[in-house]
Order: structure tokens, then C-alpha cells, then sequence
């Protein structure tokens, strides 16, 4: 995909845009970061389940947000520089994960990292589950008050074509609770004893964002009735633009297009997704910005004529600030310069990019263009920004 | 250091239950006076700092998690129950393959059989310290050996302590103040244990700070088995104690 931002010199005045106060119907979003478990809770008085996010530590132990308000982000980096991205092994006890040997994966791991570290709960009374044996290997069959979360649907909004989602542990050996890759059925199914919290490996596949459906069981004690809640969906935001689009949108609005896909405008600015994202622009606020000449930090490029180095001519110049390649973004950005809209050549500038970094995430750059106004009247810039389909990783 | 293991383990295994009952009651008749058996639900080795002081300690059941203590499963509080280190033994029987070799553990990952053993630093506030606490292993008594053992997400094991091979600085892990974390604790033969731990680490306003605290852990044969001894020892402690009143 890609998404252009073109100026002219010929007319560098008229570049304006009609602002829009948008008044858009998003809900509370953001990220959670940190212990985080999934927590799910049986009430004997309303005969329903209940599930949230309980992210409280030791300050404030009870906090606690709805699942659908807020998404749990891993970061595209090794672990080796402080993310989530492993790579798959060649042991076929790993097959699971769906993944061909060597390449990335995912992975919200068990053990803390100092980043997410998603788990499950129970926040039950004790006493409120039957104990029994399910009958099942990758569990103690000395019955206990199991209450179980299985994995019954996955949604996923990137650009791979083989988004896969699995569940596991290492309990002496590597037991697999869930996997998407052989589909999904009864067998996907998670066992956590009454009253309990646990972690297990959460592994992906891809970048972007997948919702993943999960429904809690149990039996009661009193009646022997087996109660099933309805379908819970935790979001997960993998890599640094499916992580920035998170922050902004949540639930049901991060899989539909026409709110935050690429080429949505859901605050109406006149600027698509993508460009807010390329140019630290923020995607729910209307919020149409030229980059500042200099020491800006945020805008659309700003494109203008500068002196020739002669000096005696004007040469078109496009200055921008782009994501540090360094972050993984998941775009490129090519600045390119023409004579004419109508022509679908574009030229490379000739002139080596000057690029001054800015902070961990961003850099600003600058580019000129290769025809000054000695042999040229009308010439065009643009910033050209694509989606990478296909990830390099710099060793 | 696999192959040592190995075989003590087996001999522990051909030897008669009798050993195995006296040393378990012994140990249970030491400790039961002053310590609760805990042996299922989730705690933390804790490290708090209380009047300019390092204070390690267990901590056990926050945000209303179920703990199994002398037999009695219930929930402990939103902020959970602290206890010095000698008022909980925890107990397990669980036997789990590292390196090739069994050894009966408390696991990274929580199993409803057995004690879910973290360590955590929630009480220290990170804006407090310099930096991270370091716990080191500094002695264990005990029948066998003990080893804490980390293992990734895919699997790959690392040995964070070892008494077998006596004690250095190689034989502690860094505890950023804040944080929890669970590693897999195991121990090569049945039995039971005391465990030294030291914590070390920087206050930016009290300076250097140090303390150290000794920990039991039991190892039974089965969890059927290991009832009948708490029970056996209970019973004998208090017939002791009624004799002595």
C-alpha cells in the first residue's frame, strides 16, 4: 500500500486544508503494560460470569479495566534488545505455533520481562467450584476445582497471511494449551484451579493486531450445574504500528477499516491513518500540522524552495521526520520529486539525505530535490510512505 | 552436574520409606511449633524495607489468591499475608525432568499441587534504590542439593543458583525493586531443607544495605504421605505439649 503527500512549488501558498473538528464516537483505549492478568469471576447471586483486566500491584491491587477498552502491546525488537520477537525453533515439538523454522515469533512470555505480562485469574471464593478429574493428560488427575478458559475464536487485522495464536507452558516438559494452527476446537482449552492466577508462553505469529475469543467453565459445587460465560475478547497489539494504532482505537473500532485502517480519516483532518502514524501525527484529533522548519517534531512534510547551492537559484527542498528504522515501524518512506502530477515518474533526490536524530523513535530529514529553477519552472515533492509487506530484520 | 544428581536421586528413591517418615518427622517436629505448612496457592519470597532496614519474609495470597496453609485453603486479603521466613514451610512432592534429571520442584509455572514460589519486591519503591536488589544463596542444610533453574519461552534452561558446587556470586539473581518473578525451585532429594538467602542493594538516601534470612522447604514422597507425617507430627506435638502442661 501506499499513501502519498505531495506539494508543489509552483503555488506554495495554496496548500491549504479545511480543518474539521471531528466529534467521533470512540471509546476509552490505550495500552496496558505491566503484570496483567485476564481475569475471569463466577457470580453465585447474578448466575454470570464476569471478565476484566486486573492490573493492580502492590500500591493499588484492585485496579482494573474492561477487556474491551485497552490492548496488550509486545514490541518488535529481539529479546536479546529488550522485546518480544524470538525465533521459531527447528523442533517439531514446536510445530504448533504454525510458524516455518526461523522465522519471527511472538511471544508474551510466562516469566516477567518487565513489559506485558499477561496471565489468567480466578477471583473466586473458595468453595464455589466442584472439584473433579477432567480426564485430561496435561492435568493432575486428583480431582481439583478446575475452572477452565477455552479458546473458542481468533480476529486479526495485519498484513500476514498466516496470523496464528497459541498457548504454553513448560511443566517438566512443554504442554500445549492452545493452538490456532490445526483450528480450533475443544481441545484448546486452558485449566486454572479455583481462586488461582497463573502465565503461560502467549505466542503470535505476526504483526498487527488480533483479538482473541476466549470463554470461561466451570461446575458448581452447590449444584453440580456446569456454568459457561459468554465470549470474552482480549486484544493483543503485536509490534510497534500495530501498538501505536491500539493506543488510539480499542475493541470492535481496531477491525473495521473505515475507523483505523491505513487509509481511514476518522478525525476527519483530511489526513489518512497511515500518514498520522509516518508523521507522529495523532489519528483521532484533527490535528493538520506542517512539520515546524527546523526543529519540528510533528506534521506533514514541510516542502518549500531553498537556495541552490550556487546560491543564485532555488532548488525544491522536502524536510520531514520519520520513525527510526531502529523501531521496526513497519513503513518506508521515500521522498521524491517530479515536473508534472500528471507523470507517474518520480524522482529519487540525487542529494544525500541529511538526517539529524531526534529522539529514540524519530529522526528529521532532509532532501533536495535534483532540478533547480535555472532548468525547471514547476517541479513537484512528495513523501511517499509504504507499508513493508515483507520484514527484514538487521541482525 | 546433571549426572550428579542422578544418582543420589535413585538412591533416595530405593531407600526404605522409614528414612524417609523419620527424617520428614524430625524436621516437622523442629519447625512445626513456629511454621505453617503451606502447600498449594501462590506467594512470593518478598523483600520489604522497614525502618531503614532490609526485611526478606514471605509473602502470600495477594489480591485474595487462595493458600493452602496446614491443610486450610482460603483466601488471604486483597494485599495478601505477610510472615517472617521462618512461619511457612512450603511442601511439595512434585517431580519434574531438567537437564534429563528428575528433581521434585516448586515450578515456574503454577500447578495446582504445589506452592506457586515467587520472588517479589513490590514493597520497594524503585525511585528508592539504585538501581537492582541482588539475592544471593548463601547456605542450605539439607539432605541434597538445591538449584533454582529459569527456563524460557521456548524452553531453554539456565541454573541461576546451584549448591552443589558450594557458594559464590554466581549463585544470586537480580531483583529489580517493583517487580515479581517466578523461577523454578529444585531440590534432588526428599527431604527437608534450610535455605540462606542474602539481599543486597543500594538505598539512595540510607546507603548500602544488607540482610539475610534462612527459609525451610520440605520435600515429601506424595502428597498422601506427607499429610500422614504433618498429621503424625502434629499429634506428637501435641501430646508433647499436653504432657509438658
Amino acid at each position: 500500500m501506499m499513501i502519498t503527500m505531495i506539494k508543489s512549488f509552483r503555488d506554495p501558498v495554496i496548500f491549504f486544508v479545511l480543518l474539521i473538528v471531528s466529534v467521533i464516537g470512540l471509546g476509552a483505549q490505550g495500552l496496558l503494560i505491566g503484570h496483567t492478568d485476564i481475569t475471569f469471576s463466577y457470580s453465585i447471586g447474578s448466575n454470570e460470569w464476569s471478565a476484566e483486566f486486573r492490573h493492580g500491584e502492590w500500591d493499588n491491587p484492585d485496579a482494573q479495566t474492561p477487556l474491551y477498552e485497552v490492548s496488550l502491546p509486545a514490541r518488535d525488537f529481539p529479546i536479546g534488545r529488550g522485546g518480544e520477537r524470538y525465533e521459531q525453533p527447528s523442533a517439531s515439538s514446536y510445530d504448533f505455533t504454525g510458524i516455518p523454522d526461523g522465522d519471527p515469533l511472538w511471544i508474551f512470555a510466562a516469566n516477567d520481562n518487565g513489559h506485558s505480562w499477561p496471565g489468567f485469574r480466578n477471583d473466586q471464593i473458595a468453595g464455589t467450584f466442584r472439584s473433579y478429574n477432567p480426564g485430561d493428560p496435561r492435568v493432575i488427575s486428583t480431582p481439583q476445582p478446575w475452572m477452565t478458559v477455552e479458546l473458542v475464536g481468533m480476529d486479526y487485522e495485519g498484513t500476514s497471511s498466516n496470523p496464528q495464536f497459541s498457548l504454553w507452558q513448560f511443566q517438566g516438559g512443554l504442554v500445549q494449551w492452545m493452538a490456532t494452527s490445526d483450528g480450533i476446537n475443544s481441545n484448546d482449552i486452558y485449566y486454572m484451579k479455583e481462586g488461582a492466577h497463573s502465565h503461560a508462553n502467549m505466542g503470535f505469529s505476526s504483526l498487527g493486531v488480533y483479538r482473541i475469543a476466549f470463554k470461561p467453565s466451570a461446575i458448581l459445587d452447590s449444584t453440580g450445574e456446569t456454568v459457561v460465560g459468554a465470549t470474552e475478547l482480549v486484544t493483543f497489539a503485536i509490534g510497534t504500528k500495530a501498538a501505536w494504532t491500539a493506543s488510539y482505537y480499542a475493541g470492535d473500532d481496531l477491525f473495521v477499516g473505515t475507523v483505523s485502517g491505513d487509509e481511514s480519516d476518522s478525525d476527519k483532518d483530511g489526513i489518512e491513518l497511515l500518514l498520522e502514524y509516518a508523521f507522529n501525527l495523532n489519528p483521532i484529533s484533527a490535528d493538520f500540522e506542517i512539520l515546524e522548519e527546523g526543529n519540528g517534531t510533528y506534521g506533514l512534510p514541510l516542502i518549500n524552495l531553498s537556495p541552490s547551492p550556487g546560491g543564485t537559484e532555488s532548488v525544491l527542498q522536502i524536510e520531514y521526520i520519520r520513525r527510526k528504522a531502529s523501531t521496526n515501524p513497519q513503513i518506508s518512506y521515500f521522498p521524491e520529486f517530479s515536473s508534472s502530477l500528471s507523470s507517474r515518474e518520480w524522482d529519487a533526490p540525487l542529494s544525500a539525505e541529511v538526517v539529524t536524530s531526534i529522539d529514540a523513535e524519530w529522526e528529521r530529514v532532509v532532501v533536495r530535490d535534483l532540478l533547480d529553477t535555472s532548468s525547471s519552472n514547476t517541479r513537484f515533492g512528495r513523501v511517499r510512505v509504504e507499508v513493508q509487506e515483507i520484514i527484514s530484520y538487521l541482525p | 552436574m546433571a549426572g550428579i544428581y542422578c544418582k543420589p536421586f535413585t538412591l533416595a528413591m530405593k531407600n526404605s520409606i522409614k528414612i524417609t517418615l523419620s527424617l520428614a518427622a524430625a524436621f516437622a517436629l523442629s519447625q512445626l511449633a513456629h511454621a505453617e505448612s503451606w502447600t498449594a496457592g501462590h506467594g512470593d519470597l518478598g523483600i520489604g524495607y522497614e525502618d531503614g532496614a532490609l526485611e526478606p519474609h514471605w509473602h502470600l495470597g495477594e489480591d485474595n489468591e487462595s493458600v493452602t496453609l496446614d491443610g486450610n485453603t482460603a483466601p488471604l486479603g486483597p494485599e495478601g499475608q505477610e510472615f517472617e521466613a521462618d512461619e511457612i514451610i512450603p511442601v511439595t512432592s512434585l517431580i519434574q525432568s531438567f537437564g534429563g534429571s528428575p528433581y521434585y520442584v516448586f515450578p515456574a509455572t503454577e500447578n495446582a499441587t504445589v506452592p506457586f514460589i515467587g520472588f517479589g519486591t513490590e514493597e520497594l519503591s524503585a525511585g528508592d534504590w539504585d538501581g537492582s536488589l541482588t539475592l544471593s544463596l548463601t547456605g542450605v542444610s539439607g539432605p541434597g542439593s538445591f538449584s533454582l533453574f529459569s527456563i524460557d519461552s521456548l524452553g531453554a534452561l539456565t541454573t541461576l543458583m546451584d549448591s552443589s558446587d558450594g557458594f559464590s556470586s554466581g549463585d544470586s539473581i537480580s531483583l529489580a525493586p517493583e517487580t515479581h518473578t517466578h523461577h523454578t525451585w529444585a531440590f534432588s532429594q526428599q527431604g527437608s531443607y534450610s535455605l540462606t538467602f542474602q539481599v543486597d542493594g543500594t538505598h539512595l538516601i540510607d546507603g548500602a544495605q544488607s540482610a539475610s534470612a534462612t527459609y525451610g522447604f520440605s520435600v515429601v514422597p506424595e502428597p498422601s504421605t506427607a499429610g500422614l507425617l504433618i498429621g503424625a507430627a502434629a499429634l506428637i506435638l501435641t501430646v508433647v505439649r499436653r504432657r509438658v502442661s
